[in-house]
């Protein structure tokens, strides 16, 4: 009998380990906190959490679109130490060096349109008359705006490359959707939507449309892509380079020349022996942006003020010099500024209308559209803009991109 | 996001542990008895063999010698037995003797001297214990005494240059950062190429820690293991040989063994050393000042356009660097009763580093105890504790960097100091202010394991180890209030904890089949790793003092991680030995993992291999080779992905003004599993002239197979990250060959050598179509080396010209692919002996970034460049002769415009030889020192001479901060390694 259990004890030590990796099943099973898995999010409680994320990866995109835009563009100059922002700051932007920035302003417009898609079909939701789904709309079309204006082409979900128009009309068609969400109530958000659909219109050659819709935007509406100083993500970035560090600088710019202006405003530093501040590249005197002073600053994504500025733009393209000094100096009553003469002939008009517009818009990541549509028209045409010739006009389809997507091949 | 693989594993895992069952056949008891085997083990030369084992096959009978050779195996049953002694580097020996109950019998052993041992047992790889001469991979040993003679810095540097195919990268040269370690070089693209770390049969975590901030170094956990407690190491290095532990193997096992007690009286051993750190010039020596590093003040002071700067923070030395003083302590004791034993240790190492305010801690102690109840039972509890602290110098690409600061000179981001530039015309900058700043780092490591083996005859043994392996990191960069450049100050903290349980249980049965030996294992593994990151910044404080996060007006919170990850495995291996002399082993692991996709289920990695030692047949001519083994294998091993890889998820991020909402996090795959990397691998063990110069060679190819690559999925879809899938195809293939031998052996001279030589040669052949970018111009493409830098290339280097730049062009391997080790010891009248250790790397490449950034400033600081930028300035300026003796290399490299200058032109090949040790060491006269048994002096130094080509700062170096985890490598303004001088003193009482 002894001798039978002996050789069993194989076979009672195996089912032991068996019945103790049973025992294991447990041990086997892994909760993971942090990220999200997509299947939860079917609710109608992540709605909120969708629009916040939505405005989140807007302000993400445009704090890089600011820095892009505005070193190839004649906002700001380089002075750092960073080696790809002399190529932008010189108008050389290539595919390979936007990976990150077009990644971002993507996903802003993806986020938000997929968004749209997603909680208008959530069980129990009510998409037609909830202000979160006006503001998803409106987000959605700031972000294809932003992408309008400064890509040089539309690629959507993939697909093949479209012109950037496909941007506006996409925009458009979001503003539009906000509008008819909100109804009658009149708040910022339907300011915010009917100064985006002007501005896209504009972009489309619909220049009556949009004065109409800008006529109907306050002239003090500032309406703001959020940044807070809560986390490193939610930063305004232009701070940090400006502020922490020395990489951007005023000088070597045409607002180098502008003093005393609100909408421009921008001081020199000194060092300890009262000499002018370098930047981080230990040459280029540092002409530091105040715009933007804390790492929670909001940047604008549109303002009445800007409005005026089509506005006067849409008169000037009617050769109306009168209405367009009259509506500049409306915009520039708004900063408590002095009103200006009137041009004497349609060039000075234009040059006058291109610094005054420019100095509304200064730093939010609008220049490099301006500059390009100026620089579209005919030498000849008094509202054309010599800046960007041999320069980058936009910003091309990333490496990434053309190397991911098979439509593009 | 919740996983389970359990009852996929159970049904796997039961039916495979109950085949074995069935195969199990009588066992027969074993009993506790009192007879005792004793006696010395000793060496040719008649000198003592500390550490030797002497044991009785088969059984947990196993004890070992202590300082004077002696040993005591005791609680025999009467019986006859086979008693082996061996020890690394030597030819084992056995004696058959048989015992009464009641007897006291001696047996002394003389051990050949024999590098290749093929009688000694490994356990890395085999499931069991095995004799070499089984073994059908390869494997490399290193034991404690070449430890003792060659000293090392930190425990990864008694991996350098020791061992073929083993590649050890420093860095950084601050006290206390971890390197970087490979095994045959790269096989993942994506999940990292660590190879796994055992010690004392518990697995350990084996990832670098976070990086510290500000530092922008990790410190690696491998190093708390201290080299004064390591008795040898075992290392295995392709999947050939690691298919047994499964997923996370394929970048090879490294196993340490620590140091046992012995059934003897106490015996003490101290070791008590001092020395200095030293710097020497840094970087080129066409630059006087080493980069305002050597030199901080002085007329050598200026720009490439001879302006002059200057900094009146810099120390009255004139320099930045200082001897840095170091202390070395370790005091064990061993010993113990017949059936237990104990070896209690501790161990404090203190270091100041070359830059004032650089300094390294490290305490630890370790308690390795054996309880043996019976000759069937044994039971081992290895637990060590060890802590560092360290403050580094903040480092590397950090604007707030010592070296990126004071080394670029005019450039640096401390101008204007607090009051000490006022009255100054020319440049002043302040860099003794960045020296406030305190970029500190608290490890605490603690490995704890309980291993009980029994045996319940020669033939059955189970071995069931629990394991518990606690990594805390609680790192910071303090920018105090009052700091020059935040002068509020800011304070980055990260804290980390990793655990990691396992459980591992093997068996092993042995019994003859139809006139084979056979040996049957089984066993299976599981392994719970948790994790706890959280990373956290504060800035502005009320007023000075030692502030907490708390005294911040603002705290950011950028990372709090929790991932977990489940790994279980069974696996079984089946071994069958003709005549002692051919060995063919086959082997089967199926692993379950917390982090594959939900439809995968599990992996299944097999293998087999051969083993034929050909010297013992018969027609052998062994008075040529007196040893020849024949081995080959063939294996798999795999890599899991990362805990979140498999599924669709977004992030949790705060917008709106710190409100809560949703991002994109990643795309997701239910189909993910882990990438298999098969590898073949083949070659032999040989010996001549009595096994007195013996050469190992093996070649190996390994395919990863379903390899991890991050597909960059179209961003106008959506996710930005790129996204895992088992897509691609790595291809890895090389050499490896080791010849040591005893030159030289007389009564007054003894001189032995020992060469290694390994070749790498690796291949993305597939990546599904992916280019993928690591950063810093490192990239994996199809058809090239893993990872390989690309970029822009001057295709005229030498011509008198400006230079032809292709764009996008192949620039070379990333890391080198050609190690040769060469090491020797010459004992002179058996107590004086000198040992070196050096080692060349060749064929990789590295980006000097360092240059790239100095010289390319407007104000130009780096000293190469200073005459062809003043010829750039005469050409630019009108004189057209000025560049008449200025190739195109230089003209690129130098050039101060930004449409011409590239960081590409800096990226250099790495080749370079290196004197990584050399000792004297003297064994004291007997009784000189009363009361001891033992006494040697050593006088070493580490690091002490360097031969490349490289033109940056030193050729080993990386921020692993810039990379993280990646396979990219730059050099960017770390500090280089310091040579090192100690004097020490063993003794033994």
């Amino acid at each position: 009998m002894l001798k039978r259990i002996e050789r069993l004890r194989p076979v009672i030590a195996t089912l032991v380990v068996a019945v103790a990796l049973g025992g294991c099943s447990d041990f086997l099973t892994v909760q993971n906190p942090g990220p999200i898995e997509d299947s939860k999010l079917q609710t109608v409680e992540a709605v909120s959490g969708f629009v916040t994320g939505m405005s989140g990866d807007l302000s993400n995109a445009l704090d890089e679109v600011v820095r892009i835009s505005g070193i190839a563009s004649d906002e700001l100059a380089h002075g750092g130490s960073y080696a790809g922002e002399p190529l932008w700051y010189r108008g050389i932007i290539k595919p390979e060096d936007i990976n990150t920035q077009w990644s971002l302003m993507q996903r802003a417009r993806w986020v938000s349109e997929n968004g749209i898609v997603r909680i208008k079909t959530l069980p129990g939701y009510v998409y037609d008359t909830d202000p979160l789904a006006a503001r998803a709309n409106l987000l959605a079309g700031f972000s294809n705006r932003m992408l309008g204006e400064n890509l040089c082409q539309a690629v959507i979900d993939g697909g093949p490359a479209q012109s950037d128009s496909v941007h506006f009309q996409r925009a458009e068609g979001y503003f539009t959707e906000a509008l008819r969400i909100k109804g009658t109530k009149l708040d910022s958000v339907t300011y915010a939507a009917y100064a985006g659909r002007a501005s896209v219109r504009a972009a489309l050659g619909n220049w009556t449309g949009a004065v109409a819709d800008a006529q109907l935007v306050p002239a003090p509406l500032v309406y703001m892509a959020v940044f807070s100083a809560n986390s490193f993500r939610e930063n305004n970035s232009l701070v940090q380079e400006t502020w922490v560090r020395r990489e951007f600088t005023v000088y070597n710019t045409q607002w180098a020349q502008v003093f005393g202006d609100p909408r421009v405003p921008w001081d020199t530093i000194y060092t300890a022996a009262r000499k002018t501040q370098t930047g981080n590249d230990g040459s280029t005197p540092f002409f530091r942006q105040r715009k933007y002073v804390d790492l929670g600053a909001d940047i604008p994504l549109v303002k009445g003020t800007e409005m005026l500025m089509l506005r006067a733009e849409a008169a000037l393209r009617n050769g109306d010099i009168t209405s367009t000094i009259a509506l500049i100096n409306l915009q520039r009553a708004q900063y408590k500024m002095a009103a200006l003469p009137t041009p004497a002939t349609l060039a000075e008009a234009w040059k006058v209308l291109e610094k005054e517009y420019g100095a509304v818009v200064w730093i939010e990541g609008r220049r490099l559209w301006q500059l390009r549509r100026w620089n579209a028209t005919p030498v000849s045409n008094p509202s054309h803009s010599a800046f960007l010739d041999g320069r980058a006009t936009c910003i091309p389809i990333s490496r990434e991109e053309t190397q991911a997507n098979p439509n593009l091949h | 996001m919740s996983r389970s693989f359990g009852p996929a594993l159970l049904t796997g895992g039961v039916r495979l542990v109950l085949m074995l069952a069935a195969s199990a056949g009588p066992l027969i008891a074993q009993g506790t008895g009192t007879a005792m085997v004793r006696g010395r083990v000793v060496d040719g030369a008649g000198r003592p063999l500390e550490a030797a084992q002497v044991m009785v096959p088969s059984t947990t009978r196993i004890v070992r010698t202590d300082a004077r050779g002696t040993y005591r195996l005791g609680g025999l049953p009467a019986g006859t037995y086979t008693v082996r002694a061996q020890q690394l580097g030597y030819a084992a020996q056995s004696r058959s003797l048989t015992v009464r109950a009641t007897d006291t019998l001696t047996a002394d052993f003389e051990l050949r001297a024999s590098p290749l041992s093929l009688d000694a047992v490994v356990v890395t790889g085999t499931a069991a214990e095995a004799r070499k001469k089984e073994v059908g991979n390869s494997m490399a040993m290193i034991s404690a005494r070449e430890i003792e003679v060659s000293p090392v810095r930190n425990t990864q540097d008694i991996l350098g240059a020791r061992a073929a195919g083993v590649t050890v990268l420093a860095n950084s040269g601050q006290p206390g950062a971890g390197g970087t370690i490979r095994l045959r070089g790269t096989n993942s693209v994506s999940q990292g190429n660590n190879p796994i770390i055992y010690v004392d049969g518990i697995r350990v975590y084996s990832e670098a820690a976070p990086v510290t901030p500000g530092a922008r170094q990790s410190t690696s956990t491998f190093n708390d293991v201290k080299a004064e407690d390591i008795e040898r190491i075992e290392v295995v290095k392709g999947a050939a040989a690691t298919t047994l532990y499964g997923t996370e193997a394929s970048g090879g096992v490294i196993q340490i063994f620590t140091k046992r007690g012995t059934s003897a009286a106490p015996e003490w051993s101290l070791n008590s050393g001092v020395g200095v750190n030293h710097m020497g010039h840094i970087g080129s020596s066409e630059d006087p000042t080493g980069l305002f590093i050597n030199q901080c003040r002085g007329d050598n002071l200026v720009d490439s356009q001879g302006k002059p700067w200057i900094d009146p923070t810099c120390p009255e030395s004139g320099t930045w660097l200082r001897n840095g003083s170091v202390q070395n302590h370790a005091l064990s004791v061993r010993g113990g009763a017949l059936q237990t034993t104990y070896f209690v240790s501790g161990t404090y190492n203190a270091e100041n580093g070359v830059i004032p305010t650089s300094s390294f801690k490290s305490g630890g102690m370790r308690g390795n105890f054996t309880f043996t109840p019976s000759s069937s039972l044994l039971f081992a509890f290895n637990s060590a504790y060890t802590r560092n602290e360290i403050r580094f110098i903040p480092d590397g690409n950090n604007a707030s960097g010592f070296m990126l600061n004071a080394g670029r000179g005019a450039n640096s981001n401390f101008k204007g100091g607090k009051g000490e530039c006022v009255g100054i015309t020319i440049t002043c900058v302040s860099n003794g202010y960045l020296l406030d700043q305190l970029a500190t780092n608290t490890g605490d490591h603690f490995i704890t394991g309980l291993t009980a083996s029994w045996s319940h005859s020669t033939a059955l043994t189970n071995r069931l180890a629990l394991g518990f392996d606690y990594n805390a990191n609680d790192s910071g960069d303090l920018q105090p209030f009052g700091y020059l450049q935040t002068p509020l100050g800011r304070l980055d903290k990260s804290d980390w904890n990793h655990t990691k349980l396992s459980v591992d249980y093997a068996g092993s049965y042995q019994r003859p089949v139809g006139g084979l030996a056979s040996t049957s294992s089984w066993g299976g593994q599981l392994f719970d790793d948790r994790e706890k990151l959280t990373v956290l910044a504060g800035t502005d404080f009320a007023g000075p003092g030692d502030p907490t996060l708390l005294s911040a007006a603002r705290i950011t919170l950028s990372t709090a991680d929790r991932p977990r990850v489940v790994n279980a495995g069974v696996f079984l291996q089946q071994m069958f030995g003709w005549r002692d002399r051919l060995f063919v082993t086959g082997g089967l692991r199926v692993d379950g993992n917390s982090a594959f996709g939900s439809g995968f289920g599990l992996q299944k990695y097999p293998k087999i291999s051969a083993a034929w030692v050909l010297s013992e047949e018969g027609f052998w001519p062994k008075q040529y080779i007196s040893t020849l083994k024949l081995r080959t294998a063939l294996g798999e091993s795999g890599k899991a992905p990362g805990a979140f890889d498999a599924v669709r998820t977004y992030d949790p991020i705060s917008a709106d003004e710190g409100k809560p909402g949703f991002t994109p996090a990643q795309l997701g795959n239910a189909q993910l599993g882990p990438e298999r990397t098969r590898e073949l691998e083949f070659g032999f063990d040989a010996g001549a002239f009595d096994d007195r110069v013996s050469l190992e060679f093996t070649a190996f190819r390994a395919r990863t197979l379903d390899a991890l690559i991050g597909v960059t999925e179209p961003a106008s879809q959506g996710f930005t990250r790129s996204q895992l899938r088992n897509v691609g195809t790595i291809e890895n293939r090389g050499m490896e060959m080791q010849l040591s031998g005893d030159i030289l052996r007389t009564n007054a001279l003894e001189w032995n050598a020992r060469v290694s030589y390994s070749r790498l040669s690796s291949n993305a052949a597939s990546l599904g179509g992916q280019n993928i970018s690591m950063g810093s111009s490192v990239y994996v493409r199809e058809g090239y080396p893993v990872p390989a830098y690309f970029g822009a290339r001057v295709t005229n280097p030498d011509a008198i010209a400006d230079p032809i730049v292709v764009q996008d062009s192949y620039l070379g391997n990333a890391y080198a692919n050609r190690l040769l080790g060469v090491s020797t010891t010459v004992r002179l009248f058996r107590d004086l002996a000198l040992d070196v250790l050096g080692e060349y790397q060749g064929g990789g490449m590295l980006g000097n970034f360092t240059g790239y950034q100095n010289a390319r400033r407007p104000v130009g600081v780096w000293y190469p460049c200073y005459a062809t930028q003043q010829k750039l300035r005469l050409y630019a300026a009108g004189t057209l002769s000025a560049l008449d003796d200025v190739n195109a290399m230089q003209r690129a490299k130098c050039s101060q415009n930004a449409s011409r200058y590239n960081s590409d032109f800096w990226i250099k090949s790495t080749d370079f030889f290196k004197i990584r040790s050399a000792s004297l060491s003297y064994k004291l006269p007997a009784q000189l020192i009363p009361r001891t048994s033992s006494a040697t002096l050593v006088v070493a130094g580490r690091n002490l001479w360097k031969s490349s080509d490289y033109d940056g700062l030193d050729p080993e170096l990386r921020d692993a901060a810039d990379q993280g985890a990646s396979l990219a490598r730059r050099e960017y303004y770390q500090l280089p390694p310091s040579k090192q001088f100690l004097v020490s003193m063993r003794v033994l009482f």
